[in-house]
């Protein structure tokens, strides 16, 4: 092990944060190996098993958390995973893969958040889960999630990213097709494969880019060589490109978006954590681990900031569409992490990844609560639900916090992330992107506004077969998932402050940058945008139905994702019935003089089905010897004949 | 490569280690075997002192045939008689992986010479000798043929008609694989090459599907084109040395003048080429696939292409590196053209056996480009992928056949939703289709990154076509196909199906083991290869 510590001395020596980084890391999967070996056919041991292994990472988690707060600093250790000689002289003469763990107060802090809501989510599955929907293969496929997240957070260069990248994949596909039974959840899962499979594409061909320039793929080397001169700004922007595809794939983003809505086919801790802290949070963190490298390409910031923008904007008008809870809270949660990647598009580092950290615990109690409502009305569909907040009070008023605190309105904690985003923005102002910012900003909070006016207030919809008085609200651990997760979401805005200099904005910094204080500047214009939204969704509510070529259009996201399904069909559908004509005529057409020959020879698999196999596959293989040795003796005797 | 010279100078046959030569780290302590097997010892072997280790090689060629040969004679009319066949079989192929991965336990590659050299005198008027020898490429695909082979014949056991010629001809279809990649004296690849032609040939004939006569017809075509393909090219090749040798070593040190090497180079490689296979002489291959039975699909569709790629590896790269240098842009194209008809043609098959052939197709060009390539960290990783292939391609057709053998179809459109009944099943498909794909902690992964790394600086725009479509291509076949096969509403006629018994889980459970622990310890495979990869390379410059 070459261990790289350079971080805290003394007492925490012994609870080195890179320590407790592998620890965190390995939990999950040593519950997941547990489960599949042990406690496969139970499921309360199951649980327990998977509730002890990310209660530990979240212990571990928390204790990273709170050394690098105290001692921001930077640590690696790793090992070498593959090692070889290549034959060349020089320092390119081995070459080596490495795998280890990073700890620094960014990986925490996602940590941190990782820990937290998967503890919560996968303890609610136990209640929401029956047996018989296959509740220990969600925990199964939960827990690789999780693992393979913390390994995203947590590597030290690109080739493990890949790695843990690919694994979450795989991870994200199994959560969507849970429910593999339902046509609808299979051909989500198939759907969102592609689009991830995309982007795991895409980063492999950005590590293969960054090992051509650099010959090197360890962020922190990388960090110093891009200001290098190695390579130009053109390779630089290719290079951030790549990144920012293989983010934007993960994250949902435009134009890689349209396997969001399949997301939601999924199991709601499933969605939860899909949509929460795993899969769609990894692009985002992937771009602000990799910050160095859009840093030094201006047009990078530049291209991920409108991509960023117009993710958040157009989600946010999409969301306003929607008819359905679930898909509503999807482009919701596709907007606020667009207008994450816009805000760290336009400088705003630290405001960013604390909106990220908030928004985690927001996002994934908005969809264990939209599970809970599913189960309890049996439907999804805003036009069948009202009056919510009376019957499921637990639910509503934990879904209100939690969409407040989304728009930005005070004191929740989406408001100080918010006016942190804000606070850099402003000293001083920057055009245009702070308008992108503040349109989505209204957009989103109407967006969520009008669902929680539609599925909430107002009076529950009468259904044919559906008495209102039998909704029940969330009960058992659901409940107490979604009151542990509205405790982050009102107080962890607190962290915006400066706290003597261990405030969020402090430790969570990038090193190009200089970390902007919060000010009431920023608090108060994202409190303000974030009641106006508000105010605008509000007043729509209920009564907003769009005529109906725009309601189908805007509830489809324009078509988009199925224009490209319609295309990847049909072009390969033609494509390989093309081929199929080539072969079937061409090539083996040009064998057809062969086949007349062989219908004499046709009559040795008869003589096989008679049952003289033995004496034809010797008489064969004698045949064969005998030409080869003939061809051998000619040989000979033409050496001989030629001295 | 001064490093590397330095090594040459230490790696004698008396040293057993030096500071260079072993990769710092590897998971597994490097244990000091404690079998009395001589590494690198390239001392001729007379009949006068056989020691044991020295045989290890013979055994595991010639002990499948020997096997087979007896299995033959033996009578199998009644189920007894057969199990008695079946159970002979095991035996002998699970004796041959058990010697196998014995040599690779002892094996230590130093500096690239042969290990467990055999020599003895055959044809010295022609300067062909018994030569038989291993390095680090060979001993990796010889632990994935007899592998294959063994679960081929575990997986045959209901075979009822002419068993024993059945496993004879799956036997010397093994005798056959082992022996291309033991051999070291062409005469004796060029023998051993056309046995898993005419085994192929009469075992797709003799107890194939529907359309077996003509499948088997086209195997015996295209597999006696490659080898009197590669025929021409050895005598030519042999004819050009003085004294006239067939010995791989001697004549890889041959200077080789003029157009000949030229003419050289396109008869390996087309005589490897078919067998890979590559567009266009890839149909034999879709066919054969389709039209065996689940294990000897398997078997083609899994070790074929790892002789085509050992073929290439040896020749083309080993012997012709000059010639590959400057045909680099028509291979390249040729790689694309593979991939993506390979990818394109999967998506539009309704047989999931043809799909699944198309599959490995589109893995084995990701061979080529390895190949081509040139470059050391690409060839190591395209051993791993070889073997990484070959694992999950076998897998994949098992699985089909097991279904098959339940629902009585191939075909994609019939089947739905079987996951509901065979959970298995849909489990080691989702294993074998994603690691195919280099799902991370299986085994493709790593061969995928490292022939991605080592390629793209050799030409950018083929690897990143490549990267995409692969990843597309084959991607979208392996989830259409499970989405359409083992998800979705079950019909009711397949409400009584039966999950995987016992022995299908034995075999099964074995190849997703290897997969899973190649897996996750690359340098199980990856370290032993190094050496013998810098030894090609070194070879092809001098």
């Amino acid at each position: 092990m070459t261990g790289v510590l350079l971080a805290a001395r003394g007492p925490l020596e012994t609870w080195s944060p890179t320590l407790m980084a592998q620890l965190a890391l390995l939990l999950p999967a040593l519950a997941a190996l547990v489960v599949v070996t042990f406690t496969i056919d139970s499921r309360r041991a199951t649980a327990v098993t998977a509730f002890l292994g990310t209660a530990g990472m979240l212990l571990c988690a928390g204790v990273m958390a709170a050394i690098e707060v105290a001692h921001p600093g930077h640590a690696e250790t790793s090992f070498t995973f593959l090692q070889f000689f290549t034959g060349q002289s020089g320092t390119a003469s081995e070459f080596g893969l490495n795998l280890g763990v990073v700890a620094d107060p960014l990986g925490a802090v996602m940590l941190l958040a990782l820990a937290l809501t998967s503890l919560l989510v996968i303890v609610s599955a136990l209640d929401s889960v029956r047996r018989a929907d296959g509740f220990i293969r969600l925990v199964l496929v939960s827990l690789t999630a999780t693992f393979a997240m913390a390994g995203v957070i947590l590597s030290p260069n690109y080739f493990e990213t890949l790695l843990f990248w690919m694994l979450l994949s795989a991870s994200g596909y199994l959560l969507v097709g849970h429910w593999w039974g339902l046509p609808a959840a299979a051909a989500a899962a198939r759907r969102a494969f592609l689009y991830l499979a995309l982007g795991d594409a895409l980063l492999l061909v950005a590590i293969v880019y960054a090992f051509f320039r650099f010959q090197d793929l360890n962020f922190g080397h990388l960090s110093l060589a891009y200001r290098g001169g190695k390579v130009s700004s053109n390779g630089l922007l290719i290079l951030a490109l790549l990144v920012l595809g293989a983010a934007v794939s993960k994250s949902a983003q435009l134009p890689l978006h349209a396997w969001l809505t399949d997301a939601v086919e999924a199991p709601a801790p499933a969605a939860a954590l899909v949509l929460g802290p795993t899969l769609a949070s990894s692009g985002v963190y992937l771009v602000a681990r990799t910050y160095d490298l859009f840093h030094a390409s201006p047009r990078a910031l530049a291209v991920l900031a409108v991509v960023g923008g117009a993710s958040a904007i157009m989600a946010a008008v999409w969301a306003l569409g929607q008819r359905n809870l679930k898909h509503g809270l999807a482009f919701a949660a596709m907007s606020n992490l667009g207008l994450i990647l816009l805000a760290l598009g336009l400088g705003a580092f630290g405001g960013a990844l604390l909106h990220l950290f908030t928004s985690v615990f927001a996002v994934a109690l908005l969809f264990l609560a939209a599970g809970a409502v599913g189960a309890g009305l049996r439907t999804e569909r805003l036009a069948e639900m009202g009056g919510l907040l009376r019957r499921m009070p637990v639910t509503g008023w934990t879904t209100l916090l939690a969409m407040a605190s989304l728009c930005g309105i005070p004191p929740l904690a989406g408001s100080w992330s918010k006016g942190a985003i804000w606070a850099s923005l402003l000293s001083p102002l920057k055009e245009p992107g702070p308008i992108a910012l503040g349109l989505a900003s209204l957009l989103l909070a109407a967006a969520l506004t009008r669902l929680f006016a539609a599925a909430f207030l107002g009076e529950t919809a009468r259904r044919r077969r559906f008495e209102p008085a039998r909704i029940q609200d969330a009960a058992g651990r659901v409940r107490t998932a979604l009151i542990l997760l509205a405790i982050p979401v009102v107080v962890a805005g607190v962290w915006a402050l400066p706290l003597g200099g261990h405030g969020f904005l402090n430790v969570v910094r990038f090193p190009g940058l200089k970390p902007t204080p919060l000010t009431a500047a920023g608090v108060g214009l994202a409190s303000l945008l974030g009641l106006l939204g508000a105010g605008i969704g509000w007043l729509g509510g209920r009564a907003w139905r769009w005529p109906e070529p725009v309601g189908a259009a805007l509830e489809s996201s324009f078509y988009l994702g199925h224009a490209v399904a319609a295309a990847a069909r049909r072009g390969s559908g033609a494509a390989a019935s093309g081929l199929g004509w080539i072969e079937r005529r061409v090539l083996d057409g040009a064998l057809a003089g062969f086949e007349e020959a062989g219908a004499l020879a046709g009559r040795v698999p008869r003589r096989l089905r008679a049952g003289r196999a033995e004496q034809s596959s010797l008489g064969l293989l004698a045949g064969v010897v005998l030409v080869i040795a003939l061809a051998l003796l000619l040989v000979a005797w033409a050496a001989r004949v030629t001295g | 490569m001064t490093g590397f010279s330095l090594l040459m100078a230490a790696a004698s046959p008396s040293a057993t280690s030096s500071p260079l030569a072993t990769p710092s780290a590897s998971p597994l302590p490097s244990i000091v075997p404690s079998l009395p097997i001589p590494s690198g010892t390239p001392a001729p072997v007379t009949l006068a002192n056989p020691t044991l280790p020295a045989l290890l090689l013979s055994g595991i060629v010639w002990i499948p045939l020997i096997v087979g040969l007896v299995l033959l004679l033996l009578p199998a009319r009644s189920e007894a008689e057969r199990a008695r066949v079946r159970i002979g079989a095991i035996v002998g192929s699970g004796f041959v992986l058990v010697l196998a991965v014995l040599m690779w336990y002892g094996f230590a590659d130093q500096g690239g010479t042969l290990a467990y050299e055999e020599q003895r005198a055959w044809l010295p008027q022609l300067g062909s000798s018994y030569h038989l020898g291993v390095d680090g490429v060979s001993l990796a695909l010889l632990l994935l043929t007899s592998l294959l082979s063994l679960v081929a014949v575990l997986a045959s056991s209901r075979v009822r008609e002419r068993a024993g010629a059945y496993f004879a001809l799956l036997l010397l279809f093994e005798t056959g694989l082992n022996g291309v990649l033991a051999a070291v004296d062409y005469l004796l690849i060029l023998l051993f090459w056309a046995m898993p032609v005419v085994a192929a040939f009469l075992l797709i004939a003799g107890w194939g599907g529907p359309g077996r006569s003509r499948a088997a017809l086209k195997v015996l075509a295209f597999g006696l084109a490659s080898t009197a393909l590669l025929l021409v090219a050895v005598l030519i090749l042999a004819g050009q040395s003085s004294p006239p040798t067939f010995d791989l070593l001697s004549l890889h040190n041959t200077v080789l003048h003029g157009p000949a090497t030229g003419l050289l180079f396109w008869l390996f490689f087309a005589a490897f080429a078919i067998l890979l296979p590559a567009v266009p002489l890839h149909t034999w291959f879709i066919d054969a696939v389709a039209e065996a039975g689940a294990p000897v699909a398997a078997l083609i569709g899994g070790a074929l292409p790892a002789l085509a790629g050992y073929g290439l590896y040896r020749t083309v790269l080993g012997d012709f590196p000059a010639d590959l240098h400057r045909m680099r842009g028509a291979i390249l194209v040729l790689t694309l053209a593979t991939l993506i008809w390979s990818g394109l043609s999967a998506l539009g098959q309704d047989d999931l056996k043809r799909a699944i052939a198309f599959l490995a197709q589109s893995r084995s060009s990701l061979v080529l480009l390895a190949v081509v390539s040139a470059a050391p960290v690409a060839l190591n990783g395209g051993v791993v992928l070889i073997v990484a292939s070959g694992l999950g391609v076998a897998l994949l057709l098992l699985t089909a056949g097991m279904i098959q053998e339940r629902t009585g179809t191939h075909s994609v459109r019939a089947l739905s939703g079987l996951a509901a009944r065979l959970p298995r099943a849909a489990i080691l498909y989702l294993v074998g289709g994603l690691g195919l794909l280099g799902l991370p902690g299986l085994a493709g992964f790593v061969g995928m990154v490292l022939v991605f790394l080592g390629a793209y600086p050799v030409d950018r725009t083929t690897t990143t076509i490549a990267i995409l479509a692969s990843a597309l291509l084959s991607g979208g076949l392996v989830v259409t196909s499970s989405e359409r096969i083992f998800f979705g509403p079950l019909p009711d006629g397949f409400a009584r199906l039966r999950d995987l018994g016992t022995l299908e889980l034995t075999y099964a459970v074995l190849l997703v083991a290897v997969i899973v622990l190649l897996g996750v310890f690359p340098t199980l495979l990856a370290n032993d290869v190094n050496f013998g990869i810098l030894s090609l390379l070194a070879r092809g410059a001098g």
